[in-house]
């Protein structure tokens, strides 16, 4: 097992276009830890998001694993930066030298060597990032629902639990048919297609309500659906519930907004609450929706 | 040009919301839980009311009595009759329709009755004639044809429940030896009152009829003392034979008790089972096992809350855990190989509306032969013939690319979309928490629906739909698409965030047309997409409550 255990065995191995000084100057890059079935796609949908062709550092535990997979390897196109650092992923040389202290974000995936106990591994991971860089946002991939709990004593931002995801899309599939290929689009990493973007509210329209934003929309024919807004403002009733958290809890980003998707007539926040400075609007667009151009009264 | 839709607020007048409680509750947005608390009490007012019939004919002493309480009913009911008007949509045609002419002709007997009272007609005949149309209170059966829906899921589901307890606890078994018990009994209690009755000295115990019985459970539960010998040989003989029956019937009964019990401890917290000679319609069909299990089910009864049996057909159905009592009221386990054609008959495949196939490992751990499990599970759907939507969990790629052909089967493959959503969470901080809102279901979470272009919308254009949904007070519901999939091929051709001038949509395509679904994102499904009975009985639509 190649890389187990030293910092001195970090070393580049190789299989990227980025090294040296360039991986030193790095940064808002995307920090990859573990290696697995999932690099390609997760490195292909990085490059295309928001067309700013994020740079990705993949951090290799097992060079031999990685090495043993060629299928594994993203095929690198003009513009796409790529690179791989070997070593633990613990490790703190290690995760400096992956530039996790400039990172954007950490993505951390389970490891297949460690089969159904990954997610021991995978906590142990995000707790080493959360101590170097706490403004990293980490997103965490969870074999095992049941372990969700036990990363609340960690900074992790976002938690893809696999298991959660497949018992969500299958019960939505039976009760309505289809919509598996619609999350499908919204999630798809194709340039153009229709997404959910997050978009923080122009201070010239702070004080209208989500109807009123709405109308606005429609009536300009904007090139954006507006579906909801996360407030920074406590939530009250109406907000979705989670079952997470109990019958009436209620949804919260990693910035600790309330989300108020489809929000209800005649409840707080919803419909005709006024939005703030600090809210921002949730908008499936096939661009970055630039709100301040279309939503002027 | 395309026309604008008139979009004035569509906040529920109290005449509306009457009309909506007094509308016979059959599930869906429309239908609250004080219409279904409205419904059962007035058919308890009908029962009770036609119950008071029988008993006044035959109990003439209480007649007074019974006509008050009449009285009361008939008060009930034209409150109830005039409620109806009021809120009818069309008040002048409302007396004339089927339900109101019922309903007229429940309370009419009573009211003239009420009136020949008030107008003295005091005459024989006349209270011959009265008498008569006292009877035609009957006719308030016909009243329960409105609440047809309602009594026929009632009766079905309690058939239901039935004989699962029956099967669950083996209490057929236990029916049958205390059907054999009390026929002894009563055989036994007969035979001695005749036999003794003659012989036996006032105060004796088989000298009167009731008490014969009272002293045959005696000896045939506790054996024969003193106090209970008969006099004659014929009653001896007879006794000693029941003594017998007894013994035996009675080791049975204890045993099959005992049975009951020790299956309702061993049963505990498991999934109920299946009763064979049940037969399901309109139910969702998981077949495999896995961790999932319980999580999808947590779903669809969040969803659906609970409208739907799920049948769950695996090798090991016995041992499958209920983790919560409301969650897991409606779900069966059936054992067998769900590949075999025989146990999916047995689970009702045929009848099923939604079959949800479960990547099952059962001892397998190399993927792909867990998918080529999962698929042939499939197929044995498929070749049913029946167009069952079927949504298959595959845990590979390439699995999924060579069944891309299999029609009306959706496979999901949750690897691919945690992949997806990581990267999606790691450039947009705020994206976890809306997609889990979206994909989670709950009562309390918004989620995509696609559902028919209310006839309304048709010819106006997507905009013009989302302007008229943004102002609906009724119900939250955003459109974010149009679906033109072709039926039996949901979600096939759509375009979310439809724009005019871009992608393949020109202007004139954004124009709603019949046979359209809007892509929604709601808190149920919207109760403007038309689902008739017919539909709710044949399952077309899963709808909650």
């Amino acid at each position: 097992m190649a890389g187990y255990g030293a910092a001195s065995a970090l070393t580049d191995a190789g299989d990227g276009n980025l090294a040296g000084a360039e991986l030193e100057r790095l940064s808002g890059h995307v920090v990859i830890l573990n290696c697995s079935a999932q690099v390609p796609l997760l490195a292909e949908s990085l490059w295309r998001a928001r067309g700013e062709s994020l740079a990705v550092v993949l951090v290799v535990q097992d060079l031999a694993l990685w090495r043993a997979h060629p299928e594994w390897h993203p095929v690198l196109e003009a513009g796409q930066r790529f690179a791989v650092v070997v070593g633990r992923p613990t490790d703190a040389a290690c995760l400096e030298r992956a530039g996790i202290s400039r990172a954007r974000a950490a993505i951390i995936l389970a490891d297949p060597e460690q089969g159904e106990l990954a997610d021991a591994r995978s906590t142990l991971i995000a707790v080493a990032i959360e101590q170097r860089n706490p403004q990293v946002h980490t997103v965490i991939e969870l074999l095992s629902s049941i372990n969700r709990s036990h990363l609340s004593a960690t900074a992790v931002d976002d938690v893809v639990c696999v298991g959660d995801i497949g018992e969500k899309l299958i019960a939505q599939t039976c009760v309505t048919p289809g919509v598996g290929r619609l999350f499908e689009q919204l999630l798809g990493v194709a340039r153009g297609g229709p997404r959910i973007h997050v978009a923080r509210l122009p201070p010239a329209l702070a004080g209208a309500s989500f109807r009123e934003l709405s109308r606005r929309a429609i009536s300009a024919a904007a090139p954006f659906v507006l579906i909801g807004f996360l407030s920074s403002a406590a939530a009250g009733d109406g907000v979705a519930g989670d079952d997470r958290g109990g019958e009436h809890a209620v949804w919260r980003t990693a910035r600790r907004r309330s989300v108020v998707l489809n929000p209800r007539p005649r409840v707080e926040p919803g419909r005709e609450t006024p939005l703030g400075e600090d809210d921002l609007l949730v908008a499936i667009a096939d661009e970055p929706p630039q709100l301040e151009r279309w939503l002027q009264p | 040009m395309v026309q604008q839709v008139d979009v004035s607020p569509l906040r529920l007048t109290w005449r509306e919301r009457l009309c909506e409680i007094m509308e016979p509750y059959r599930g869906g947005a429309g239908s609250t839980r004080l219409s279904l608390i409205v419904d059962l009490g007035v058919l308890l007012c009908i029962a009770v009311s036609i119950a008071l019939i029988p008993i006044e004919v035959a109990c003439p002493q209480w007649e007074p009595l019974i006509w008050r309480i009449e009285l009361g009913f008939t008060a009930v009911f034209a409150v109830e009759y005039l409620l109806r008007w009021y809120a009818a949509p069309n008040r002048l045609l409302y007396p004339f329709t089927v339900y109101a002419l019922i309903d007229l002709l429940a309370i009419l007997p009573s009211l003239l009755m009420l009136g020949s009272q008030a107008l003295v007609l005091r005459s024989v005949r006349a209270l011959r004639l009265l008498r008569l149309v006292r009877l035609l209170r009957v006719l308030r059966l016909l009243r329960f044809v409105r609440y047809g829906f309602l009594i026929g899921r009632g009766l079905l589901e309690l058939r239901i429940w039935l004989s699962a307890h029956i099967y669950q606890y083996r209490l057929r078994q236990l029916g049958r030896v205390l059907l054999y018990m009390v026929a002894v009994w009563i055989i036994g209690s007969n035979l001695l009152f005749v036999t003794e009755h003659q012989l036996d000295a006032p105060g004796g115990p088989f000298s009167e009829y009731w008490p014969s019985y009272w002293n045959m459970l005696f000896v045939l539960i506790s054996g024969l003392d003193d106090s209970k010998e008969p006099l004659s040989l014929l009653g001896r003989i007879e006794v000693t034979l029941l003594l017998v029956a007894g013994m035996c019937l009675v080791g049975v009964l204890t045993g099959e008790i005992v049975s009951v019990i020790v299956r309702a401890v061993q049963r505990a917290g498991r999934v109920a089972l299946k009763p064979p000679g049940e037969r399901l319609e309109q139910h969702i069909l998981i077949l495999g096992c896995n961790a999932h299990l319980d999580g999808i089910v947590r779903q669809l009864h969040g969803s659906l809350r609970g409208r739907y049996y799920v049948v769950v057909v695996c090798p090991d159905a016995e041992q499958l855990p209920a983790t919560d009592h409301a969650v897991y009221r409606k779900v069966f386990a059936l054992a067998g190989d769900p590949g075999d054609s025989r146990t999916l008959e047995q689970a009702d495949v045929d009848t099923a509306f939604r079959v949800i196939v479960l990547a099952s490992a059962e001892g397998e751990t190399d993927v792909r032969a867990v998918d080529s499990r999962s698929l042939m599970r499939t197929l044995a759907v498929i070749c049913r013939g029946r167009a069952i939507p079927i949504v298959t969990e595959l845990l590979s790629e390439e699995s999924r690319l060579d069944a891309a052909g299999l029609p009306g089967v959706e496979f999901v493959l949750s690897r691919s979309f945690a992949e997806k959503l990581m990267a999606q969470f790691a450039v947009n901080r705020d994206a976890s928490a809306i997609y889990d809102q979206l994909m989670t279901l709950s009562g309390h979470s918004s989620e995509l629906y696609t559902v028919a272009v209310p006839r309304s919308l048709v010819g106006r254009s997507f905009g013009d739909a989302q302007r008229h949904l943004l102002e609906r007070e009724v119900e939250s519901v955003v459109p974010i698409g149009i679906d033109r999939s072709p039926p039996g091929a949901p979600s096939t051709r759509f375009w979310i965030n439809p724009v005019a001038g871009t992608g393949a949509l020109s202007p004139a395509e954004l124009v709603l047309r019949d046979g359209d679904r809007l892509i929604c994102i709601a808190f149920e499904r919207p109760s403007f997409g038309a689902v008739s009975e017919e539909d709710l009985w044949r399952g077309t639509v899963l709808l909650p409550r």
